[in-house]
């Protein structure tokens, strides 16, 4: 049996009559714009990459503002973290839902099918690696080889490893997640470390994250990170045969709701399948429901949903350690404030995955016998407790290191701008699918999708609003003087959105 | 052909089947049969190599069950999800894609164009399968898993979306299936589809004590 196994045409020969079909299929306009836009997108990134490392090489950068250790281990951290979800969320080796069916199921060898994605794994490390080498030889350009090789090898062994993992175990997605989670983590507790004074440069030892910064100082670690780099490739051929049906199937279904993403121009759609995905598989116990009424249930549901999502919760509060982070580079203010503010929306998204499904679907309301502003009343709660918190703490960090206000002040003008937060959070939340009928603005560099942007912006913008004088004090560190308009914006800001959602 | 013996199943620490025997012979069709969340698709997916098995054993031609063998491929073949189709490729040349595959094709087996016609592919050959219908798609699936050589073949169930006489041709392709030696096992809750297989009705009381633990 295996021998008939063995007799057969080769791999090469069917996917060759899958591209000589499709090709016939697709009008020539489609291979153009496929060439156009690859050209396109090589000389954009190639020359932005180019010049980044001319602007480094030649000491025109940041540089001169020293070597930032606790910074670049705690974005090294964050840059492995967003590989390894990148690789929970895509595989890492993927291929398409219909070769999984229709080819996977038969006797040709799954290795030689599996071998360009293998290779596309690869090129993803290195970019991955070459990115963070950038940012490493943006903030320091000693020894620029060394750092750049052992940031390329850093790369390919963390997809090797992703790989690894795909192989050898059942739930690889949930296993690469844990470890970003991880890692997410001890970014933060490296950037508070690192605000404190704390001594944080050991963690350079510890992975990937840390060799770039190594190599700047010891060219073995480039040599030898580069050397074990050399045999991933390898060890990705060996393993792909150990890869099951059942993880790439799963792979192909999240791949798919990515790739649909860049389809419709809808980040929407990501964030819906990410929904699904994590509660897909999950055993609730007895029923803890808060016993409320009317749009409290809402308000109960919405309590419920948070207590049963931890994880999220961590992610939130090591989101507040960013700005912390920020302020330890040389960039202006308000640059500052722009990253308190995204990491706000960010961490705020935790808890409106209620009123994100509300939008997508009124069935629920019309269940629970209520109007559209009924239950968004009863949504705005828990937003606003969560926002509240998150923004004192946040506020409180960033006040720590500013050179004026005191601490108090600090905290209360954060308590005061989670309601304004929480508006720019539901706003976000609320957004429908991207409007693909509005006019394009042309540009020299082609169209751009209007409908994206408004979508991209929408929350962003309510939440500049809600939160501008917060954002004013952090530029100023005069805290106390925006107490009172930040009290009146947050108002402000929240009713307009629930009396926008009375209107519907 | 086919051999579970003491198959324990479940998703996460969800037990769904406990202690599942059964044995299908090459020429021999089973269904199983049972009500929603019984866990019928589960043991398909289980033999079909695509769920690890809590506990017990699954071997077809004696050899456990493995997806990445190239053996287990050529001989199983299955029908479970919703189908997947190639953006570019016509009905028909997903048909020749799957033959061309799983080539060579033995004399004896389903002729080229054969399952088109009688399956009603060859009223729809030149559209993409994305635009068909539900129906349409279902049909397409089928011929698609049936003309390609196997010797046991896992239909969940296969008479979805199609109509009356839809099921009976289902019906008859299974039992034609089953003449040139393969095994079947099916999930199906349709008497016309099953006909001609023996039926397995997945039990109660253990499903009772479960969904009350």
């Amino acid at each position: 049996m295996t021998a008939a196994a063995q007799v057969g045409i080769g791999v090469g020969r069917v996917r060759r009559w899958i591209r000589r079909r499709q090709r016939a299929a697709a009008p020539g306009s489609d291979r153009f714009e496929t060439i156009y836009t690859l050209v396109l997108l090589v000389a954009m990134v190639g020359y932005a990459v180019w010049a980044q490392l001319q602007s480094i090489l030649s000491g025109q950068t940041a540089a001169s503002a020293g070597t930032r250790e606790g910074v670049l281990l705690a974005a090294g951290l964050g840059w492995t973290a967003a590989l390894l979800a990148a690789a929970a969320a895509l595989g890492p080796v993927s291929t398409s839902a219909p070769a999984l069916q229709w080819l996977f199921t038969t006797h040709l060898d799954r290795r030689a099918l599996l071998a360009p994605a293998g290779a596309q794994v690869v090129g993803i490390g290195l970019l991955a690696g070459l990115s963070q080498g950038l940012l490493t030889l943006t903030l320091s350009t000693a020894g620029a080889g060394a750092v750049l090789l052992a940031a390329l090898g850093g790369g390919v062994l963390s997809v090797g490893a992703t790989v690894g993992v795909q192989a050898a175990s059942r739930r690889p997605a949930r296993v690469l997640s844990r470890w970003a989670t991880v890692l997410v983590l001890a970014a933060a507790t490296v950037a508070v470390g690192s605000a404190a004074g704390l001594p944080v440069g050991a963690v350079a030892y510890t992975g990937p994250w840390g060799w770039p910064l190594l190599a700047a100082h010891h060219t073995w670690v480039a040599a030898l990170v580069g050397a074990g780099a050399l045999g991933v490739p390898i060890f990705i051929w060996y393993r792909l045969r150990a890869l099951t049906l059942a993880n790439l199937t799963d792979a192909a279904q999240s791949s798919g709701a990515a790739t649909a993403v860049f389809v419709t121009l809808d980040p929407g759609l990501a964030s819906r399948a990410a929904e699904d995905r994590r509660w897909r598989g999950r055993r609730f116990g007895p029923d803890r429901l808060p016993r409320l009424t009317g749009r409290f249930v809402a308000t109960g549901q919405d309590a419920l949903l948070l207590a049963r999502s931890p994880v999220r919760l961590l992610l939130a509060a090591a989101l507040a350690t960013v700005p912390v982070l920020a302020t330890g580079l040389p960039v202006s203010r308000w640059v500052i404030a722009g990253v308190w503010l995204l990491s706000g929306v960010a961490a705020a998204a935790s808890s409106t995955a209620n009123a994100r499904r509300d939008r997508d679907d009124r069935a629920l309301a019309r269940l629970l016998g209520l109007t559209d502003a009924q239950l968004f009343t009863g949504r705005v709660t828990v937003p606003v407790v969560v926002c509240t918190v998150w923004c004192t703490v946040a506020l409180l960090a960033v006040g720590a290191t500013a050179t004026s206000g005191g601490l108090g002040m600090w905290a209360l003008l954060g308590a005061c701008a989670g309601p304004g937060l929480a508006a720019g959070a539901l706003r976000s939340a609320r957004r429908r699918q991207v409007r693909h009928d509005i006019a394009p603005v042309v540009s020299p560099a082609g169209t751009l999708p209007t409908g994206l942007f408004m979508w991209v912006f929408g929350g962003v913008d309510l939440a500049v609003l809600g939160l501008w004088p917060a954002l004013f004090a952090i530029v100023s560190q005069q805290p106390q003087a925006a107490l009172a308009n930040q009290v009146l914006f947050s108002a402000g800001t929240l009713t307009g959105m629930i009396v926008n959602a009375r209107r519907g | 052909m086919l051999e579970v013996d003491g198959l324990k199943v479940g998703y996460g620490d969800r037990v769904v089947i406990e202690e599942l025997t059964l044995t299908v012979e090459g020429g021999e069709g089973v269904a199983l049969r049972g009500p929603n969340g019984i866990g019928k698709s589960t043991v398909l997916r289980c033999v079909a190599g695509l769920l690890a098995p809590m506990d017990g054993a699954i071997r077809v031609d004696g050899e456990r069950v493995d997806e990445r063998s190239a053996a287990f491929r050529r001989a199983v073949a299955a029908l479970l999800d919703s189908p997947a189709w190639y953006p570019g490729l016509s009905a028909r040349e997903h048909l020749s894609l799957v033959r061309l595959a799983n080539g060579p094709i033995d004399d004896g087996w389903f002729a080229e164009g054969e399952l088109s016609e009688r399956l009603g592919v060859d009223g729809f050959a030149d559209a993409s399968p994305s635009s068909l219908s539900s129906g349409q798609q279902q049909r397409l699936a089928l011929a698609m898993v049936l003309d390609r050589p196997s010797r046991l073949l896992l239909l969940d169930e296969p008479e979805r979306h199609l109509d009356q006489d839809g099921r009976a041709l289902v019906a008859a392709l299974v039992g034609e299936y089953l003449g040139r030696g393969g095994a079947a096992l099916l999930a199906s809750h349709d008497p016309t589809v099953t006909e001609g297989c023996a039926v397995v009705e997945l039990g109660y009381d253990w499903y009772d004590e479960t969904a009350e633990a």
